[in-house]
């Protein structure tokens, strides 16, 4: 132990000795430490910690899976849900989710909420017990029981001042009043369904749908969630709702047959999306601290040539090659250590800034944050780091050649050829772990530039959007919510430098759409699992004038039609492509939803142009549109086309306006168009920014190596060079000399790169778009790039080679 | 002689060949040599007549091409590594023409180096320290570092740490090569009193005057063993 100490003492010493090369290399070290620390702190956060409910490796998440599609996690419809229930056997207990938006109005400015409908024992099944009051009753999934409300800590202090009577006060939601039964506690994080909610749900309502307005063909709830009995596994589950899916296909084949039940853990469900990404961006992290550990191991190995005197003496009097390399790993360990400390620093700010970056990206950001794991996860990187650059200088190090060096005295030793070697194979990997890197971000950059060219069907640019959803209480008929639009739209028209005002019930590349099977009047009826799907969208006549989608064929919506005329659909070129793949739509007949409802059939009067509803990397899927007059939705989306460049400037006279019709509606989610785009494309961007930034640091690690290497090796050959001057080398001559020797190892670096490259392609291509995992343009231009950075690193030693005086450098020693 | 009548160190047809290229150099060619316990050898000769290879092979630091080298009675020609590190831990003193003092450490951690790799307890290694800087007059500068330090101070701490282990024999290589004459005068003497107080010493020197200081001269030429004489001065 005192020897330790000894040890310690010294290798403190030695790093106080020399603070240019401390400070190098705890920078590096740093670094690359504090950008593994901050990627960990968020695979801690999403990926390892448990969610934050009680027993939480217990809860799963239910859905329909359509066997013939091979979709799951679907909807199902509250019948299935109730039959899921009751028969299994096991579940602890089992909850169904609906996505509401109500407006709360009543108390201050009229607020659309964030909210869910869930069976009375969703809060069991997450273990969550409320702070004030109760949570729901089995009774009030009776309709008539289920004006009741929960509300979040958030909400209850928002909106009602953290009132501590609010249990049995009433709000109202919809226009209808609801009597708060419970307060959740603060710190109460609801499972956000990952495709389903954007905003974490604040209230919370009995699910109690009206069975008599229910199909079971009609799958509409969102999602399910269990907790597994104690003992049963997620495999037991999924075998025994297999077969109960069997049962409801054979108890009910005209609308159940092919679709059955799927299961997934929750953790796994919540955290799916990003769990690829984070694992690329944990070992992008990794190359770049394996490449701070060549760097720091080429440190040390300069610095061994210098020390080979010392470890010579150290051998001499009797210390084994084992006790060398410990005092020599104790002093790269002791350097890991302050690069660790200073990494963890950073990676405290880091973590901030990935996680602003990230935002809408990452899920759970609140609870993301160092804890005992991510300092044990620094402490033992930091160890192995330490170990991992010392080894190779220690391992070179301890076997000097005590003959040559003791006789030399004081002589400055000179690095020997295994050494070299070693240098030169340590710059090799970094270029070729930089250029792995490269490779990866430059592909990640062209999807990116790709998919920002992709046409989305419409254009985003002078486009307002804003929400309006109206509550059912208050606009219960088809009449009174057409009235409602038709006053706002001729309203916000008139409103100076506005050119069109569109409306749709779900807005485009916002992720939202409505999915309805589909049926076409004349052919034979499909089994119900082999039923198309198209999208469906309410819109008004100007939607789209105001998103200039083109008309391909037919008309648009108008004046003609009416409530009371003839049913009419436009139709996207998907749909047309699809089912009339040669001959024209028009005038053909569909229906959506159930084929035996008494729904009228609809007559397809024009196509026009495909637009991207869900995302701008997913083709358009099959597209319908009907006239919110004869269709009216609760839920419109105003678009407002205007002739500024900043439609957000806007906002607040198209809400006057909207406020203007009524005074308690709630307007939300008011953005650009060019806005909604772009945050489409959020978890790209956090990618490829990522990604880019942790390959500049690569290559600037690499580059600052090879500038190293190429520097000790012209002070190591000054006396050379001056023997070549003096016998008549020109400054050209040096300068190939040195740029040569680099661009040599720069090459063998990137050959190496591009082979592993090619190999981890399939890492890759799940994160493309549009660009091929082996691009030719990436993986030539890349490499070119890099050459080109190598060589002016390289020329600077070079050109100071060139400046060697042969009288000064002869008797160089 | 020791007790059971074997030298300390027995060299029998040492040889030692170095390869550069393919050139082969014969630094020792069949040297035979015998060292008494408590006998003081001085080893000479020209320049690469493989004096300094010899004395590093008696130490431990290289090994020969062939031949046998007994010390203390046992064989230690064809030792792992690491015995060859404890064998010269304990069993042998340096002191080099340049001193090789650490130049980060003070003149009591220098002193103290070898204690520490022999794994002595702290009290033990003190003790051991202060007596050896004691001895050779430098325990006053115990918490310098060496470039504090003159020439002839420092070679006084190489002294010091070389008899701080007690070892069987010290090994000196041309101990006065970089030293003035005074400072030459100074280290001869105190390796003198060394001699008288027990200690067996071999040492490296072209300089006839240091050579007298020995019992024994040994002359060296071409790695041969040439010729042998007893010191007039040291007699």
């Amino acid at each position: 132990m005192s020897t330790l100490w000894q040890d310690l003492r010294y290798g403190a010493r030695m790093l106080r000795k020399r603070p240019g090369f401390t400070l190098v290399a705890v920078i590096t070290l740093a670094l690359g430490i504090g950008a593994n620390t901050a990627i960990f702190t968020v695979v801690n956060a999403v990926l390892l910690r448990s969610l934050p409910y009680e027993n939480s490796e217990q809860l799963v998440r239910i859905g329909s899976a359509n066997l013939q599609k091979g979709t799951r996690l679907g909807t199902f419809s509250p019948q299935d849900f109730y039959d899921w229930r009751e028969r299994n056997t096991v579940f602890e207990s089992m909850a169904a989710y609906d996505g509401w938006s109500p407006s709360l109005t009543g108390t201050g400015e009229p607020e659309r909420l964030a909210a869910g409908r869930v069976s009375s024992s969703f809060f069991d099944v997450l273990k969550a017990r409320p702070a004030l009051g109760r949570s729901f009753l089995p009774a009030e999934e009776q309709r008539g029981n289920h004006l009741v409300a929960v509300l979040s800590h958030g909400l209850w202090q928002r909106r009602f001042g953290a009132n501590p009577s609010i249990i049995g006060q009433s709000i109202t939601l919809n226009g209808l009043s609801y009597t708060v039964v419970g307060v959740m506690p603060q710190g109460f994080e609801p499972p956000q369904f990952s495709g389903l909610d954007f905003e974490r749900p604040e209230l919370w309502a009995p699910f109690a749908p009206d069975l008599s307005q229910w199909s079971r063909s009609g799958r509409a709830v969102d999602a399910g969630i269990a907790r597994l009995k104690p003992g049963v596994t997620l495999q037991q589950a999924e075998a025994e709702m297999a077969t109960i899916g069997q049962q409801l296909q054979q108890q009910y084949p005209e609308s159940n047959a092919g679709f059955g039940t799927s299961l997934a853990s929750l953790q796994d469900q919540l955290v799916g999306s990003i769990r690829p990404a984070l694992f690329v961006f944990l070992a992008a992290v990794g190359f770049v601290l394996l490449i701070a550990c060549a760097n720091v191991a080429n440190l040390l190995l300069a610095r061994a040539a210098t020390r080979q005197r010392e470890i010579a003496i150290r051998t001499a009097l009797g210390a084994g090659r084992l006790r060398v390399i410990r005092q020599l790993l104790t002093e790269s360990v002791l350097l890991a250590l302050l690069g660790g400390g200073l990494g963890l620093l950073l990676a405290l700010w880091a973590t901030d800034f990935l996680v602003a970056l990230g935002s809408g990206s990452i899920p759970h950001p609140g609870k993301i944050g160092l804890d005992g794991r991510v300092l044990s996860f620094t402490m033992a990187l930091t160890f192995v780091t330490g170990i991992v650059f010392g080894l190779l200088p220690a391992l070179q190090a301890s076997k000097p050649d005590l003959n040559e060096t003791l006789k030399d005295g004081g002589r400055s030793a000179t690095g020997g050829a295994g050494r070299q070697r070693l240098r030169s194979l340590l710059v090799v990997s970094e270029i070729a772990l930089s250029l792995m890197l490269l490779v990866g971000a430059g592909l990640l950059v062209k999807s990116f530039i790709r998919l920002q060219q992709v046409n989305p069907g419409f254009d985003p640019a002078n486009v307002l959007a804003m929400y309006v959803f109206l509550p059912g209480a208050k606009y219960p008929d088809d009449a009174r919510q057409v009235a409602f639009f038709d006053q706002v739209e001729q309203r916000v028209a008139a409103l100076p430098g506005v050119e069109s005002v569109g409306m749709v019930s779900n807005l485009p590349i916002s992720g939202n759409f409505d999915q309805v099977s589909f049926y076409i009047e004349g052919q034979p009826t499909p089994n119900p699992g082999d039923v198309p799907d198209v999208e469906r969208y309410y819109v008004n006549a100007d939607y789209f004038r105001a998103l200039r989608i083109p008309l391909k064929t037919g008309r648009p919506f108008g004046p003609e039609d009416r409530a009371d005329a003839p049913r009419s659909v436009i139709i996207g070129e998907a749909t047309a492509r699809r089912f009339w793949p040669n001959e024209s739509p028009i005038g053909k007949r569909v229906k959506l939803g159930a084929l035996d409802s008494s729904d009228p059939w609809l007559a397809i009067v024009g196509v026009v142009g495909d637009v991207r509803h869900y995302a701008l990397d997913i083709a358009p899927a099959p597209q319908i549109y009907l006239p919110y007059t004869q269709s009216p939705s609760q839920q419109m989306t105003l678009l407002v086309r205007g002739s500024t460049s900043d439609p957000e400037s806007q906002a607040a006279a198209v809400r006057d306006q909207v406020w203007a019709v009524d005074r308690d509606q709630p307007v939300y989610n008011i953005k650009s168009m060019e806005r909604v785009v772009a945050e489409s494309m959020a978890q790209r961007r956090f990618t490829v920014l990522l990604l880019g930034i942790f390959s500049a640091v690569a290559l600037m690690l690499a580059v600052i190596g090879l500038y190293g290497v190429m520097t000790y090796m012209v002070t190591q050959r000054t006396h050379e060079i001056g023997v070549r001057m003096a016998l008549g080398a020109q400054a050209g001559d040096v300068l190939k000399l040195i740029v040569g020797h680099a661009m040599t190892l720069v090459v063998i670096g990137v050959l190496m790169g591009l082979a592993a490259s090619f190999a981890m392609t399939r890492v890759i291509s799940s994160f493309l778009y549009n660009v091929s995992a082996t691009d030719p343009w990436t993986f030539a231009g890349v490499p070119l790039v890099l050459c080109a950075v190598a060589a002016l690193a390289s020329y600077i030693p070079a050109r100071r080679a060139t400046k060697v005086d042969p009288m000064v450098a002869l008797r160089y020693e | 002689m020791t007790q059971s009548g074997q030298p300390l160190i027995r060299l029998e047809g040492v040889t030692k060949v170095f390869y550069t290229d393919e050139v082969e150099t014969h630094a020792l060619a069949g040297t035979h040599l015998d060292i008494g316990r408590g006998e003081y050898v001085s080893i000479t000769g020209p320049s690469g007549c493989g004096k300094s290879t010899l004395l590093s092979i008696l130490g431990l630091l290289d090994s020969p091409s062939d031949g046998a080298y007994w010390l203390d009675g046992k064989t230690v020609s064809d030792l792992s590594l690491s015995e060859r590190a404890r064998i010269r831990n304990r069993e042998v003193g340096f002191i080099f023409q340049s001193f090789n003092l650490i130049g980060d450490l003070t003149v009591y951690e220098n002193v103290e180096l070898p204690l520490t790799y022999r794994g002595m307890n702290a009290a033990d290694r003190r003790k051991r320290c202060t007596d050896a800087l004691e001895r050779v007059g430098m325990a006053h500068r115990a918490k310098h570092l060496p470039s504090q330090l003159s020439g002839g101070q420092q070679q006084r701490v190489a002294v010091a740490r070389a008899v701080a282990g007690e070892p069987l024999i010290l090994l000196a290589d041309e101990p006065t090569g970089n030293l003035d004459s005074t400072n030459g005068e100074a280290v001869m003497e105190l390796l003198r009193e060394l001699h008288r107080g027990g200690a067996t010493i071999c040492m490296v020197t072209h300089d006839p005057r240091y050579a007298r200081y020995a019992d024994r001269a040994i002359h060296l030429f071409d790695g041969r063993v040439v010729k042998e004489e007893e010191s007039v001065e040291a007699a």
